[in-house]
């Protein structure tokens, strides 16, 4: 079957599953994305389905005309390390670099994909070759052209074994290897997968944050070169005080009525560590825009009639791991942890926590809330809290009278405080848990033989942060597949292992959703982890402030902002 | 008096000596490792020994104590691996603010201890004395945490009237950074208000007791020559003393100020460097704090033998 | 975390030259009551005979009850000695967790509010003392046998002895504290034990200081030369002779450092070491609370204010027993 008749027969196919109610259009929209339809081409699939329309595309905000010039100071954490984009992992050395870095492919607020210096893109029928169309006219900001090469170039670097991207070498392990990237021509680049997988484009955008597009003759050193296609241009850098950025006048993007894009003269990032610092900051108006707003501690941005906050479903977590290797989850198996997730009282947690924002997790990664625009979802499995049948699953594991178990955490953002709310509805059950809390540096530090020392990985029972991940097959890829090395829970389930990789390789939606309630099922059947809550993410601004995108966390794209008044 | 200069200043040199061999020794039994800190826990086993040994911090401890102490005694203290900044300039800079915070706190707050001071020892176990006490006392115990974060919401953000971040725009004339300072000095002086209050009524009571005092009230000495003529003389031994003291520990001690205010402060930079095993940044600055901290109390002792004739005549 | 030190300089030639003893600022403010007094009333304080020291003491404790200082802090100090032995029997659960009445302002139902996991402030409050009132004294009582021991052992011999260990304990003072406890605690580990013995070793140079100060003033004293003209051994003068001449000293010492103990225990809790949750701990809970300032203070200003009436109670009593002391 040739490529084109591949692409109508997809096309159709999606019609389809919109005119038969599996799939609403907003759903179509982004699974079109994902497979590299223009936005015109999904515009015209939507057009060719029949019957009623739910709200296909997400009302546009009543913003204001675009007003040209200013400068947008953001605030956030300094940069851990001197930034270079092929290793940084922290979210202030991300929000910096890609003010002048790009990728390929971008992330939309709800998880969708859009081009950026890729046009288009396609798979083959197999989904293990992929075929990108690159933007034509970039230049980077030194005025060198912006060619396959760099692209290249910038993936095997990451890949290097040498060296290279610890990041992204988990989101491409198993998938893509060194010399898999080719340049078929000045603005084509093909990539050959050692295996079908369908959230391969996901790889390639934001979600990947170190895979930003560097030229090809980078050699380190990213503050005294930073050279990139984006937006804007580093101007100056105070390590852990302030970069300021000026615009891009060479910059290849424009609006939708044509002009040059962006429309501020120029950005500032004012480095502040301490959450409270940062919201005290926000408060008295010193700084227009907190990228990342963490909402315990800020509910009084929330109240303040100057300021706006954007909040959104994120796919951050909170993983509860039960360490499969060791004891009493090794025994007790999935009966000990299931009847621990029984315990848990998921509304309760969410007030406490995030005020009720979050979305309620329920161990598996397959969540509808969580991932609205995610098409192949199946319908989502839930648990309540039942302390009958936590006991009756702890006897069941072996443990009739109740046990100890010791709760590994570190002292960060609101992980100490799920690990007490999780102590405290144990106790009715008989489970009693002891807080084992240690500092950030150390939950992660590890000897000699990084992954078989650190806390993280090595503990019976711990808590780990997750930033947000643009699909459940991307969660499930990092942390729950046999050979994972990020894996807390160091689950093992081959059954698992090969419904995954049939489920990344097919792009059919009814098998996707197939596949995708037979993982969501093994997840939670086993429960190897727990996940209370898929985060709440939010941004707050000054109210004269517009424009700003990207889902959150590590994402302030500045592209469009604009500050009126 | 010069030869104790003399001696003081020499005893400097093997108590800082002592000293970086000691962090570098205590810095090894931190947890994390330099390569780890850089490429984050993500990163693989193979990547991380890689960058360690291209940072050389695999060699031995005495290889790498050597290496680093024969650079620093010739002015060379290296980059900060994890920034790939050099160390020098940017702890001169951190010094250079924390001294200047710890300076305005401390100039603006010793008049007035001292005034309260002096004037509670002058009236001692009266209910004033009792209440300058036990009020002066409990503003020091005050954590900074706390009065900072109000005095930030109060001030900042309620009434608006002072700014909210420690540091003025860049290209500021230098008084607009004291304007920026005054908040971030306050938890500063309640902090200092009860200790320096405090020497100075012990040193004012203890002249009081002097028998040429009670020689020269019973003489007919007006009480007020008595009192600026010796009493307060006198009285300023302690209180220098611990105000040299205090600077030393303002110095290398501000960090929870410093985090709450933004502040690029040297307190936050030692713990920062401690906690991602910045070995060079660590020990750079803590010896530059030792050094302030065993200059300023020489200092606070010269002014001491100044004040006391009998320590002068004697040296 | 203050240590301030002796106004005298730490140079053993300019304290004697300045012939007042080598010791903390607050042993000056003891030795200044002392001073005025004795000058007031000619009293000569004899520490020699035996029955005139039990007489004292009855003499002492007598007027102790009587000094309002002393016993305005020492009824806040008991206070939260039996909060720490009992509040939980009189509170709510300090741990019981309630997300629906989280971050509650002070009521009925709550005397003092909730916390952000609906906690009720109150019984966490009052069971906080307990962590505190384990730490601050049996860290003061290890800093004053570790410090007691080089002290004297500095005080006494002098010479080499004394310039090498006096050397090692400025290297130690000069260090900022803050990374002095951070090296300690990264490794010693966790748990209540280690903060003890962290914030023992912590204030070991001070005491030294002091100790040794003291230990220079008592040992050209007649009895002193008597027992080593005796033969008597280095140890034996030590202990049996110097020691309980410098009792005095040593308990004024012991409450002062008792008080920055307390503050030092909170400080370490709020920068994440040692406690772990739900310890109801003052530092601890500051540290988490802080960032509800804004929208739920009461979170954080009641176990603040408990924190600042415990030093300043402990701070009081030694007040009250300089005044004491020295009448």
């Amino acid at each position: 079957m040739s490529d084109d008749q591949f692409r109508r027969d997809y096309a159709d196919h999606l019609i389809e599953q919109v005119n038969k109610g599996h799939m609403t259009r907003r759903q179509l929209l982004v699974r079109a994305s994902v497979f590299g339809f223009s936005a015109t081409v999904a515009g015209q699939l939507l057009a060719a389905c029949g019957g009623t329309s739910d709200s296909a595309s997400p009302a546009a905000s009543a913003a204001p005309a675009p007003v040209m010039g200013g400068t947008l100071s953001l605030i956030g954490p300094a940069p851990i390390t001197d930034p270079d984009p092929v290793t940084i992992y922290d979210q202030g050395g991300i929000v910096l670099v890609t003010q002048f870095l790009e990728f390929l492919v971008d992330l939309n607020n709800d998880n969708s994909l859009k081009p950026k210096l890729a046009e288009s893109w396609t798979p083959n029928e197999t989904l293990d070759v992929w075929t990108f169309k690159l933007r034509q006219g970039v230049t980077f900001n030194d005025g060198s052209p912006f060619e396959a090469e760099d692209v290249v170039t910038t993936v095997e670097r990451l890949l290097d074994p040498e060296g290279g991207s610890g990041g992204a070498k988990s989101q491409w392990g198993g998938v893509l290897d060194p010399g898999g990237t080719k340049a078929i021509d000045a603005s084509t680049v093909e990539f050959s997968l050692l295996k079908p997988y369908a959230d391969f484009p996901y790889t390639v955008s934001g979600g990947n944050y170190n895979s930003a597009i560097l030229p090809r003759g980078y050699k380190g050193d990213i503050i005294g070169n930073p050279v990139g296609t984006g937006p804007f241009m580093l101007d100056a850098y105070k390590a852990k005080q302030k970069a300021t950025f000026k615009k891009n006048p060479t910059y290849w993007g424009k609006d939708s009525s044509g002009n040059a894009l962006p429309y501020l003269d120029g950005l500032e990032y004012v480095m502040v560590e301490d959450n409270s610092a940062q919201n005290l900051q926000m408060q008295s108006g010193a700084v227009d825009c907190q990228p990342q707003t963490i909402p315990q501690g800020a509910q009084a941005l929330f109240a303040d009639s100057n300021l706006r906050v954007d909040v959104y479903p994120g796919t951050g977590i909170r993983e509860v791991a039960f360490n499969q290797t060791k004891e009493p989850w090794k025994t007790g198996g999935a009966n000990l942890c299931q009847a621990v997730a029984y315990c848990l009282d998921r509304p309760a947690i969410n007030d406490a926590l995030w005020a009720g924002k979050s979305n309620l997790g329920y161990d598996t990664f397959w969540n509808s809330t969580a991932y609205p625009g995610i098409k192949d979802m199946p319908a989502d499995l839930t648990r309540a809290q039942d302390y009958d049948k936590a006991k009756q699953l702890l006897a069941d594991a072996g443990y009739p009278d109740g046990l100890e178990i010791e709760l590994t955490v570190a002292k960060y953002l609101e992980n100490p405080q799920l690990a007490q709310l999780i102590q405290d509805q144990c106790k009715p059950a008989g489970i009693n848990v002891t807080i084992n809390q240690m500092s950030y540096t150390e939950f992660y530090a590890g000897g000699e033989d990084y992954y078989a020392t650190t806390p993280w990985i090595v503990a019976p029972m711990t808590i780990v942060e997750w930033g947000s991940r643009p699909t459940p097959g991307i969660y499930a890829a990092a942390m729950l597949l046999p050979d994972a090395v990020w894996s807390s829970s160091h689950w093992n389930s081959p059954e698992f292992l090969s419904t995954f990789d049939e489920y990344q390789s097919t792009l059919d939606e009814t098998q996707r959703k197939d596949l995708g309630a037979k993982l969501s099922q093994l997840q939670f059947d086993a429960t190897p982890i727990m996940v209370p809550y898929f985060i709440a993410q939010a941004r707050t601004q000054k109210k004269t402030v517009y424009g700003i995108q990207g889902p959150g966390s590590f994402y302030c794209d500045c592209t469009a902002a604009f500050k009126t008044a | 008096m010069l030869r104790l200069i003399g001696r003081r200043l020499l005893l400097m040199l093997p108590t800082l000596i002592l000293a970086s061999m000691l962090i570098f020794a205590l810095a090894e039994v931190l947890p994390g490792d330099v390569g780890r800190s850089i490429l984050g826990q993500y990163a693989s086993e193979a990547d991380v020994a890689a960058l360690n040994r291209e940072l050389g911090a695999d060699r031995p401890l005495v290889v790498r104590y050597a290496t680093w102490a024969g650079s620093f005694v010739t002015g060379d203290w290296g980059e900060s691996p994890i920034l790939n900044i050099p160390v020098r300039p940017l702890v001169m800079e951190a010094l250079g603010n924390s001294l200047l915070l710890a300076g305005f706190a401390l100039v603006l707050i010793v008049p007035i201890s001292i005034a309260l001071g002096v004037f509670s020892g002058l009236r001692r176990d009266s209910w004033l004395d009792r209440t300058i006490t036990v009020s002066t006392l409990s503003m020091t115990v005050i954590p900074e945490f706390v009065s900072g974060v109000v005095l930030i919401y109060v001030f900042a953000v309620w009434l608006k009237w002072l700014p909210v971040s420690a540091l003025p725009p860049d290209g500021s004339p230098f008084y607009d950074r004291l304007y920026y300072l005054i908040l971030p000095a306050i938890p500063l002086m309640f902090l200092e208000l009860g200790y320096i209050a405090r020497m100075a009524r012990v040193g004012t009571v203890q002249v009081l007791a002097m028998p040429y005092i009670r020689t020269a009230v019973l003489k007919g000495v007006p009480r007020s020559r008595v009192i600026f003529g010796h009493v307060l003389r006198n009285a300023m031994v302690p209180t220098v003393t611990v105000i040299g003291s205090q600077v030393g520990w303002l110095i290398g001690g501000l960090v929870v100020v410093e985090t709450l205010f933004a502040y690029p402060g040297i307190g936050k930079l030692m713990v920062d460097a401690a906690q991602s095993s910045d070995v060079p940044l660590l020990e750079a600055s803590v010896l530059m704090v030792a050094v302030i901290y065993m200059l300023a109390n020489l200092i606070a002792d010269i002014v001491v033998a100044l004040l006391n004739p009998r320590i002068r005549k004697g040296g | 975390m203050n240590e301030p030190r002796s106004p005298y300089g730490s140079d053993p030639d300019l304290a004697e030259e300045a012939s007042w003893v080598d010791a903390d600022p607050e042993m000056l403010e003891l030795r200044a009551e002392v001073a005025v007094d004795r000058e007031a009333e000619g009293l000569q304080a004899d520490g020699a005979a035996a029955l005139e020291q039990r007489r004292q003491r009855r003499y002492l404790i007598k007027a102790l009850l009587r000094s309002p200082t002393f016993m305005t802090g020492l009824v806040i100090v008991a206070f939260w000695v039996f909060m720490a032995l009992f509040s939980t029997f009189i509170t709510q659960s300090p741990t019981t967790t309630d997300p629906s009445v989280s971050l509650k302002p002070p009521s009925p139902a709550h005397w003092f509010g909730t916390d952000d996991l609906g906690r009720d402030v109150l019984a966490r409050t009052m069971a906080g003392a307990r962590t505190v009132l384990i730490i601050a004294p049996l860290a003061t009582v290890l800093a004053l046998l570790w410090g007691g021991i080089i002290g004297l052992v500095a005080g006494f011999y002098r010479g080499v002895t004394d310039e090498i260990i006096m050397r090692l304990i400025d290297v130690l003072l000069a260090l900022p504290i803050i990374i002095t406890s951070i090296l300690i605690l990264s490794l010693l580990g966790k748990g209540t034990a280690i903060i003890i013995i962290a914030i023992g070793a912590l204030f070991t140079p001070v005491v030294s200081r002091t100790v040794r100060a003291a230990v220079i003033g008592e040992r050209e004293r007649e009895y002193v030369m008597a027992a080593r003209l005796r033969g008597e051994r280095s140890a034996f003068v030590m202990s049996r002779e110097i020691l309980p001449n410098i009792t005095q000293p040593l308990i004024v010492e012991g409450t002062i450092r008792l008080g920055y103990a307390v503050f030092t225990a909170a400080t370490l809790s709020f920068l994440g070491f040692g406690l772990a949750p739900p310890s109801p701990d003052w530092g601890l809970t500051i540290s988490v609370e802080r960032i509800y300032l804004q929208i739920a203070p009461w979170t954080v200003l009641f176990p603040a204010a408990a924190l600042a009436s415990l030093v300043v109670a402990v701070n009081l009593i030694t007040d009250g027993l300089g005044r004491t002391f020295s009448k």
